[in-house]
């Protein structure tokens, strides 16, 4: 890929993000209004899944805007374009992805937590098990990612 | 003497001769299209640099990648 496919990249990155930004502002509005009311009946189980969703779109939310904006700025750069460029193609940064399970991990892990929102309908322990399972598994390939960061320099 | 194995890492001259021509890691990376952080693993002899990146490294400094990396070490 030269650097003029990799801009068109960076743009279409951006439009996804902005696109995510705008959902997730919608869903948290929407769950604020119409679905928090209409599923709590003030237990435990109610308050931590409306908890736990909310700061899910929120940070989603959050992310995808500081994301954002940090492409907006580079995008606007050569020289950081650039720097992008070769920090996602490098070699070294490759092998330790692979190493630490990238990105299979991350998506397997954002599938149990999805999966885990979507039980939580029928069974709370369910629920628990999925998202802690799947972040307890994106902590791991993390922490394995800085062993090697660590490791080769 | 030490032996170099499979997944092993080589000595090198690149810092001497990124020294000698008075260029940073930064400038380096830039110009074989890696990272600083690349260029310092491969320094400091964390890291070996694969086929293409040696060889681009050794093309840049003028050299061939046996006059940059020392293969003497590694197994036969």
């Amino acid at each position: 890929m030269d650097m003029d496919c990799f801009r068109k990249s960076v743009g279409v990155r951006i439009g996804a993000l902005s696109a995510l930004c705008i959902f997730a502002a919608g869903a948290a509005v929407y769950y604020l209004l119409v679905s928090a009311d209409n599923g709590n009946d003030g237990n435990f189980t109610s308050g931590a899944r409306e908890g736990f969703v909310l700061g899910l779109i929120f940070g989603i939310g959050i992310l995808s805007f500081i994301m954002l904006v940090k492409l907006a700025v580079i995008l606007k750069d050569d020289k950081k374009l650039k720097l992008l460029y070769h920090k996602e193609n490098d070699e070294r940064m490759k092998l330790i992805r692979s190493k630490a399970g990238m990105p299979t991990v991350m998506i397997m892990s954002v599938l149990m937590i999805a999966a885990g929102i979507i039980a939580e309908s029928f069974s709370f322990l369910v629920f628990y098990t999925l998202v802690i399972a799947g972040i307890v598994q994106l902590m791991i390939a993390v922490a394995i990612k800085f062993y090697y960061i660590k490791k080769l320099g | 003497m030490r032996k170099v194995q499979l997944g092993g890492t080589l000595k090198n001259k690149v810092k001497e001769l990124r020294k000698a021509r008075k260029m940073s890691q930064e400038e380096l990376a830039l110009e074989v299209g890696t990272t600083r952080q690349t260029i310092t693993s491969i320094e400091v002899e964390k890291y070996t640099a694969s086929l293409v990146l040696a060889y681009k490294i050794a093309h840049y400094f003028g050299k061939s990648i046996e006059e940059v990396f020392d293969f003497s070490e590694v197994y036969e």
